[in-house]
C-alpha cells in the first residue's frame, strides 16, 4: 500500500531587488549640512541666549575642531560609506586633499597678496563689491576647484551624474576647511558662535560653487553641452560666491548704537541659510531633471 | 492689629528708603561732571636737574582747553624748598589710576603774592616743543564766579591726596567762613571747618560748585624753611649713592588746607595768559635800595566795618551780636616770599575758624593791613588775635566781644577833602591834590563837654603839624554830628604823598584815615595822570611807527601807551589796570618810583602772535580812585568767539573692536561729520568734519570737543580691512543720554570683516 | 562564497571636441576675468579727485577717498584714514625763501624745524629728483617716531618714513611730502610716485 508525505513547500520566486550600488551623494551633503546647520543653531542659542561659552583656555582647540567639523562630518558621511556600496567612487580622497593643498598653496595667498580684497572693496559700494568679488576670489575658487575636478577625476571618473555631486562636495569641503582653518588661526579667542556661523558660512558659498561647476561638468559629460555652458557655469558659480561674500558682511555689519553697537548676526544667520538653501534646492531639481531625462531618453531608445 | 502695625512700618521704612535714595540722587544729579573735573586735574612735578629730581608736588586743573594749568604759585616757583627749574605735568589716563608724566610746562602767568600761577603746557615729556596745532583739546573745567558762593555751601575738592599710588580724590567740604583782606573785599578767602581733612597735597587743585564750576583753589602754607609746618617725604635717590635716605633731598608736603583763594583772583591771569598778552612798563624806575630789614607789624587796632579799605572807627571791644570784626596793623619790610598767619583765640582756647593759616603775603612793602571776617556772629569771649610773620610773632592784640554796645565818645567814617572859598568841604575822598591845605571830615557820637580829644596828622610817616579845632569839646560842638574844620596846613606846602590823620579821644586812638596827596587841582578829582595815547608797533621791538589813535582796524602786533603825570611822590601806590572787552586781564600795584612830574611815561602791551582784536582799556588809579582812562580799539574791536573754550555739551567716546576677536582695532578712524552734510554729501574734507578721532592700539578712541544735544551729527567709522559703519541723523538727547549713561558716552563699535 | 567585485572600468575614448573647447574656453573666461578684477582693482587703488588752488598755482590728482585738509600751514594735506597706525600723507607747501637760497638751504630749514618737534628725527642725504615734465629737484628722505597726540589714549609709537621733494620755483619754494608708516613705505611709493606725476604748479 503506497504512503504520501506532506508536499515540501516551495517559496516562490522573488524578484530581484535593484540595489542602488552608488553612495546617494545628494543625501550624504544634506546630512552633512543639515548637522552643521544644526550645530550652528545649537551653538548660537547657547552662546547668545544661555549665556554659555567654552573657556578662554579651550577656546583655540574648540574653534579648530569647529573649522574642521564639516571635514569629519563628510568623512563620516561620504568618504566612509564609500567603502560599502558596490560600486564605490574612487579618488574621492584624492580630490578633496588636492584642493585642500591648491586652496593653500595657490588660493588664499593669491587672494591676500594679489588680489588683496581687503585694501580695496570695504570702501566700494555694493554692487562693485559684488562684482569685485566675483571677478576676483569668487572666480579664483572656482576656478581652482574646476582645475582640480577637470584634472583629477573629470571625465574617467564620471559614471553618473550625482558623481558630480559627490567629487563636487568634496572639493568645496576641502576649499572650506582650509579657509575657515586660516580665518580660526588668525582669530583663535574668536566666540565659538561667531565661528560656527562662519564655518557654515563658508562652507555654504563653497558648497554652491562646487555644485554649480559639478553640473557644468556633469553636462558637458553627460549631455554633451555646447562649449560655452562650462564657462556660464563659473561665471554664475562665481558671481554667486561673489554676491554671498559681499553681501552676507554686509547683513552682518553693525548699526551704531549709543553705547553698544552689535552686529546683526540674526540677518548674517537668514542669510546663509537662504543662499544655501536656495541655490542648493534649484541645483538638486536641475540635477534630478536632468538625470530623469536622461534615463527617459535611454528608455525611450531601448524602446 | 499687629499686621496693620507690620505694613504701617514696612510703609514708612520704604518710604524714608526711597526719600534717601531719591535725595542722593538729586544729589548727585546736577551739573557736577566730576569724570570730567578728575580727568582735568593734573598732578604738577616740579623737578631739577638733568636727572629730573623730583623737588615738589601739588595739583592743578587745566582751566582751558590748549592746556593752560591753574594752580599755586608756591607749587611751581624756584624757592629754597621747591629749587627744581622743571615743571613735569602728570594726567590720569584712567581716572581711578594714578597720574603718569605726559607733558612739561612753563610759568604762563603768576601772582606770588595772591599764590596763583598758570602754567601753559609747551613741551613734550622728552622736552620737545609741542605745536600749538597739535596739541590735542584737552579736558578742562569751567570757571565760575566766585562771589556766588555763600557760607555754609558744600564744596567739592579735587586734587592728588598723595605722591603714591592714589588717583584724585574728591572730598566734599564746607564754608566756615570768608575772610576779608584789604583788594578783594569780604572774600579774599574761603575758610573751611576744621574737620576737612584736604590733605596738603591738593592745594592747587580746584574746588567746585553743585554746578561743576570752579569757584577756588585749594592753598595750603607755602613750603618754607621758616614756617616748620609739613613732612618731607624721601622718594627718590636723587644723590645716587644706590640709597634712599636722608642725604636725599626730600620733598615737603604741606599740611592739611584750611583755606580756599577765591577763584575770581585767577581771572585776570586767565585771561591774560589765554590771549598771551603781556604788559611792560618801559618807563625806567630810579633806583632805589632795597631793605633787608626784617618784616614787622605795629599798631594793632580793630574795627567792625571797613569803608575804602579804611576802618570806619576804631574800637575797644565789641559788643555781643558782632557779626563783624577786623584787625588793622601797619606792616613794614613784607616781600612776595613773606609768609604770614593769624592765630586767633578764644578765652585761651584756638579757634579754627577765623584763624588764616600761613600763606603768602599779597600786600605791598609798607602799608596799612586788615585781616577779618564778617556775616556770621562772633560769639562772646575775649579774643586774641596773633601774627606770626614767617613762623615768628611779629604782634597781638585782644578785643573783648560780648556785653551792651558802649554808649561812650566816638568818632568815625572819616573822610577828606578841600575847603572851597565858602569854607565847604568838596571831594570827599582818599586822594587829594597837592596845594595848601587838606581838611578832614568825620562824625561824632556820644561827645561830651570836657572832653579832651586831639587830632594828630602825619606825612609819610612823619608827624607833621596841623590846625582846626583840638583840645576840649564845648557844648557847642554838640554831642552827635559831623564837623569838618580838622585841617592841616603844611609848611611851605601840602606836598605829594602819604598822609594819616590820627583822631584820639582822651588817650584812646578813635578813628583813623590814610590819604595821598598827588596831582594838580583840576574839578572834583586831582589831575594826576593825563593825556593817555596808543601807538601802534610792528613788533616787541620795534619803535612806535603810527601817530596816536584810539583805533586800528587793521590790527596791531604792538601797542604802545603813553601818558603825563604830575606831581606824585615817590612811594605812592598806583595802580595801573588794562582790560579787553570790559573784563580785567592785568592789573599791578607798584610803588610810584621816578619823577614826580614828567610826560610820556611808556607801557608796552603785546602779545606773541599779535595783538588779539578788541577793545583794550587802560586805567590808572590811586588809592581805590580811577583818576584817567582811555581804551583803544585792534582790528573790529571784539574778542573772537573761540567755542572750544564753551564748557558744556556731552563728551563722547569708546572702543572700536573687531566683530569676530573682540580685539581693539588699532587705527580705527571714528568721524563725525557736521550737521549741514549727511554721510552721502561726505567727499572726504576736513571742512565737512566736526570732529574726528583715530584710536589707539586697544581700539580706544576719544572726541575731544563736546558733542552738542539735538544736533544731528553723521557718523563715519572707517577702519583698513573693515566695512565702514555710516548713520546719519546721530543725534543724542536727553533721553537717549540717559539710557546711555550720561556724559561721556561710551560707545563699543564692533566691526565686520569680508 | 563571497562574491568578489571586479570593477571594470573603460578607459575614456577621449573628449569630443565640444569637451575640449568647453575646457578651453572656462580656463580662459577665468583667466579674462581675474584679468578684469585684476583691472578694477587697479582702477579702485588708483582711483584720484581733483585738487585745484589758483592762488598758490597748484593742480594735484589726489587718492580718492583720502581726507583733504586746506587749513593748516600748507597749501593742502591729504591722508588716508583707513590705513591702520601712521596715516600715509601726502602734502604740499609753499615757503617764501630769498633769492640766493637753494634746495639745501630749504631742506636745512625743514630738518630745523622738525627736530624740536619730532621725536629722533633722522635725515638722510640729498639726492636729485627730475619732474617729468625735466624740472630738477632735490629729494630728502628722513625718519622720526610719531606718537598719538592724546595724552588719555595708549599708543605704540610708530616709526614714520618720510620724503620731501624740494624745488625752488618762481622765488618760492615748494616742498612735496609724502609720509609712511616704515613698513608700508616702499608699498605706497609708487602711489606717491603718481601723485607727483600728476602734480602741476
Amino acid at each position: 500500500m503506497a504512503s504520501y508525505n506532506n508536499p515540501r513547500l516551495i517559496t516562490p520566486p522573488r524578484e530581484e531587488e535593484e540595489v542602488y550600488p552608488y553612495r546617494r551623494a545628494w543625501r550624504s551633503v544634506f546630512i552633512e549640512s543639515g548637522t552643521v546647520i544644526g550645530a550652528m543653531m545649537v551653538i548660537f542659542v547657547a552662546v547668545n541666549f544661555l549665556a554659555l561659552d567654552v573657556p578662554d583656555d579651550f577656546r583655540l582647540y574648540t574653534n579648530i575642531l569647529l573649522a574642521i567639523a564639516p571635514t569629519v562630518l563628510w568623512l563620516l558621511f561620504s568618504r566612509v560609506p564609500e567603502n560599502n556600496v558596490i560600486e564605490p567612487r574612487r579618488r574621492l580622497l584624492t580630490t578633496f586633499t588636492v584642493t585642500a593643498l591648491v586652496a593653500n598653496a595657490i588660493g588664499i595667498p593669491l587672494v591676500n597678496t594679489v588680489f588683496e580684497p581687503d585694501a580695496w572693496l570695504p570702501l566700494q559700494s555694493q554692487v562693485n563689491r559684488i562684482i569685485g568679488y566675483m571677478l576676483t576670489v569668487g572666480t579664483l575658487q572656482e576656478f581652482l576647484k574646476y582645475i582640480v575636478l577637470r584634472y583629477i577625476v573629470w571625465p574617467d571618473y564620471y559614471r553618473i551624474r550625482t558623481d558630480a555631486v559627490a567629487y563636487g562636495a568634496a572639493t568645496a569641503v576641502a576649499y572650506a576647511m582650509v579657509i575657515n582653518l586660516n580665518y580660526v588661526l588668525i582669530n583663535p579667542m574668536a566666540a565659538s558662535d561667531v565661528v560656527i556661523m562662519r564655518v557654515f558660512a563658508t562652507l555654504s558659498i563653497q558648497l554652491v560653487g562646487s555644485l554649480i561647476v559639478a553640473f557644468g561638468l556633469s553636462e558637458t559629460l553627460f549631455s554633451d553641452a555646447i562649449a560655452f555652458f562650462m564657462p556660464m557655469m563659473i561665471v554664475l558659480a562665481a558671481l554667486l560666491s561673489g554676491m554671498a561674500i559681499a553681501l552676507r558682511s554686509s547683513f552682518l555689519n553693525a548699526a551704531l548704537g549709543l553705547s553698544i553697537s552689535a552686529q546683526n548676526e540674526i540677518f548674517g544667520l537668514l542669510f546663509s541659510l537662504v543662499f544655501y538653501f536656495a541655490p542648493m534646492a534649484v541645483f538638486f531639481f536641475l540635477f534630478n531633471i536632468t538625470e530623469r531625462r536622461e534615463q527617459d531618453k535611454i528608455i525611450g531608445q531601448e524602446l | 492689629m499687629i499686621r496693620r502695625t507690620l505694613y504701617i512700618t514696612t510703609t514708612i521704612t520704604l518710604l524714608l528708603i526711597l526719600s534717601g535714595v531719591w535725595i542722593n540722587a538729586q544729589q548727585d544729579s546736577g551739573g557736577l561732571d566730576l569724570n570730567r573735573i578728575r580727568r582735568a586735574t593734573v598732578f604738577v612735578i616740579q623737578a631739577s636737574d638733568n636727572d629730573l629730581d623730583t623737588r615738589c608736588v601739588g595739583s592743578g586743573t587745566i582751566v582751558r582747553f590748549d592746556g593752560l594749568i591753574l594752580t599755586n604759585a608756591h607749587n611751581v616757583v624756584q624757592s629754597e624748598a621747591c629749587p627744581g627749574d622743571e615743571l613735569i605735568i602728570s594726567m590720569s589716563i584712567d581716572p581711578d589710576e594714578p597720574p603718569v608724566p605726559k607733558y612739561r610746562a612753563s610759568i604762563a602767568q603768576i601772582d606770588s603774592g595772591l599764590d596763583l600761577a598758570l602754567l601753559r603746557i609747551d613741551r613734550e615729556l622728552d622736552g620737545r616743543q609741542i605745536d600749538p596745532d597739535n596739541l590735542p583739546i584737552l579736558p578742562f573745567v569751567e570757571v565760575g564766579n566766585s562771589d556766588n558762593v555763600i557760607l555754609d555751601e558744600t564744596l567739592t575738592v579735587v586734587g592728588y591726596p598723595d605722591p603714591g599710588n592714589s588717583s584724585t580724590d574728591a572730598p566734599r567740604v564746607s564754608i566756615a567762613a570768608f575772610m576779608a583782606e584789604p583788594g578783594a573785599g569780604e572774600r579774599s578767602w574761603f575758610k573751611l571747618t576744621s574737620d576737612s581733612g584736604i590733605s596738603g597735597l591738593m592745594s592747587g587743585g580746584g574746588a567746585y560748585n553743585q554746578d561743576g564750576q570752579l569757584v577756588g583753589v585749594p592753598t595750603s602754607a607755602p613750603i618754607t624753611t621758616n614756617t616748620g609746618t609739613g613732612t618731607c617725604l624721601q622718594l627718590e635717590d636723587t644723590n645716587s649713592d644706590g640709597f634712599v635716605n636722608n642725604n636725599d633731598a626730600c620733598v615737603p608736603i604741606s599740611d592739611f588746607v584750611s583755606v580756599i583763594r577765591p577763584v575770581n583772583f585767577a581771572r585776570s591771569l586767565i585771561r591774560s595768559a589765554s590771549l598771551q598778552l603781556s604788559v611792560e612798563s618801559l618807563t625806567a624806575p630810579v633806583a632805589q635800595t632795597i631793605s633787608d630789614e626784617q618784616p614787622t607789624v605795629d599798631r594793632l587796632y580793630f574795627a567792625t566795618s571797613v569803608s575804602n579799605n579804611l576802618s570806619t572807627q576804631v574800637i575797644a571791644s565789641a559788643p555781643a551780636g558782632t557779626t563783624s570784626l577786623y584787625l588793622f596793623f601797619d606792616y613794614f619790610n613784607f616781600t612776595e616770599d613773606t609768609v604770614y598767619e593769624v592765630r586767633v583765640s578764644v578765652d585761651g582756647v584756638p579757634g579754627q575758624i577765623f584763624s588764616l593759616p600761613p600763606v603768602r603775603w599779597s600786600g605791598g612793602t609798607n602799608g596799612l593791613w586788615y585781616i577779618g571776617s564778617s556775616g556770621q556772629p562772633w560769639s562772646n569771649g575775649l579774643y586774641e588775635f596773633r601774627i606770626l610773620v614767617n613762623g615768628v610773632v611779629a604782634g597781638s592784640s585782644t578785643i573783648r566781644v560780648g556785653g551792651v554796645p558802649e554808649e561812650r565818645p566816638s568818632f568815625s567814617n572819616i573822610v577828606f577833602g578841600l575847603k572851597d572859598d565858602q569854607g565847604i568841604l568838596q571831594g570827599e575822598s582818599y586822594i587829594l591834590p597837592s596845594g595848601d591845605e587838606a581838611s578832614a571830615r568825620f562824625i561824632y557820637r556820644n561827645m561830651q563837654p570836657g572832653t579832651e580829644w586831639i587830632a594828630l596828622w602825619y606825612y609819610n610817616g612823619i608827624p607833621i603839624g596841623g590846625t582846626g579845632a583840638t583840645g576840649i569839646w564845648t557844648s557847642d560842638d554838640g554831642v552827635n554830628g559831623a564837623r569838618d574844620d580838622v585841617t592841616i596846613r603844611p609848611d611851605p606846602r601840602l606836598s605829594p604823598g602819604n598822609y594819616r590823620v590820627d583822631l584820639y579821644i582822651g588817650s584812646r586812638l578813635s578813628v583813623t584815615g590814610d590819604f595821598v596827596v598827588a596831582g594838580t587841582p583840576e574839578g572834583v578829582l586831582p589831575n594826576v595822570f593825563s593825556n593817555i595815547e596808543f601807538l601802534r608797533a610792528e613788533n616787541a621791538f620795534a619803535s612806535p611807527n603810527s601817530s596816536p589813535s584810539n583805533s586800528f582796524p587793521d590790527g596791531a602786533n604792538t601797542i604802545y601807551a603813553r601818558f603825563d603825570w604830575q606831581q606824585i611822590a615817590r612811594g605812592t601806590l598806583w595802580t595801573m589796570q588794562w582790560l579787553v572787552d570790559g573784563d580785567v586781564f592785568y592789573e599791578e600795584t607798584s610803588v610810584w618810583n621816578t619823577d614826580e612830574t614828567g610826560a610820556d611815561f611808556q607801557v608796552r602791551l603785546t602779545a606773541p602772535d599779535g595783538l588779539p582784536d578788541g577793545t583794550y582799556t587802560l586805567n590808572l588809579i590811586i588809592n581805590g580812585v580811577l583818576l584817567e582812562t582811555n581804551q583803544v580799539s585792534v582790528g573790529i574791536g571784539q574778542l573772537e568767539i573761540n567755542r572750544l573754550e564753551e564748557i558744556g555739551g556731552t563728551q563722547l567716546g569708546g572702543q572700536i573692536v573687531d566683530a569676530d576677536s573682540g580685539d581693539g582695532i588699532a587705527g580705527a578712524t571714528f568721524i563725525l561729520i557736521s550737521e549741514d552734510y549727511s554721510v552721502a554729501d561726505f567727499v572726504w574734507d576736513a571742512e565737512q568734519i566736526y570732529a574726528m578721532a583715530v584710536a589707539d592700539t586697544n581700539g580706544r578712541f576719544e572726541i575731544d570737543r563736546s558733542l552738542e544735544l539735538e544736533s544731528p551729527y553723521s557718523v563715519y567709522v572707517v577702519a583698513e580691512g573693515y566695512l565702514p559703519i555710516t548713520q546719519d541723523g546721530f543725534l543724542i538727547n536727553e533721553e537717549n543720554l540717559a539710557e546711555a549713561g550720561g556724559s561721556p558716552i561710551d560707545m563699543y563699535i564692533p566691526m565686520t570683516k569680508d | 562564497m563571497a562574491m568578489e567585485v571586479i570593477e571594470i572600468i573603460s578607459e575614456s575614448e577621449g573628449l569630443s571636441l565640444r569637451q575640449r573647447w568647453a575646457n578651453v574656453f572656462t580656463i580662459l573666461t577665468c583667466i579674462l576675468l581675474m584679468l578684469t578684477g585684476l583691472n578694477l582693482r587697479n582702477q579702485v587703488l588708483n582711483a584720484t579727485r581733483l585738487y585745484e588752488s589758483p592762488q598758490a598755482g597748484i593742480t594735484a590728482q589726489y587718492p580718492q577717498n583720502w581726507l583733504i585738509d586746506t587749513s593748516g600751514e600748507y597749501v593742502f594735506r591729504v591722508r588716508d584714514m583707513s590705513r591702520s597706525g601712521f596715516k600715509t600723507t601726502f602734502q604740499v607747501s609753499v615757503q617764501p625763501v630769498g633769492s640766493d637760497a637753494q634746495e639745501r638751504n630749504l631742506a636745512d630749514r625743514l630738518s630745523l624745524d622738525r627736530i624740536v618737534s619730532f621725536t629722533d628725527y633722522r635725515v638722510q642725504p640729498l639726492e636729485m629728483y627730475t619732474f617729468p615734465d625735466g624740472r630738477e629737484a632735490q629729494a630728502m628722505h628722513y625718519t622720526y617716531v610719531s606718537t598719538d597726540a592724546s595724552p588719555f589714549l595708549e599708543s605704540v609709537p610708530t616709526v614714520v618714513r618720510g620724503l620731501d621733494v624740494l624745488t625752488i620755483s618762481g622765488g618760492q619754494a615748494i616742498v612735496i611730502t609724502f609720509r609712511a608708516d616704515a613698513d608700508n613705505f616702499d608699498d605706497e611709493l609708487p602711489r606717491f610716485e603718481q601723485f607727483l606725476r600728476q602734480l602741476q604748479f
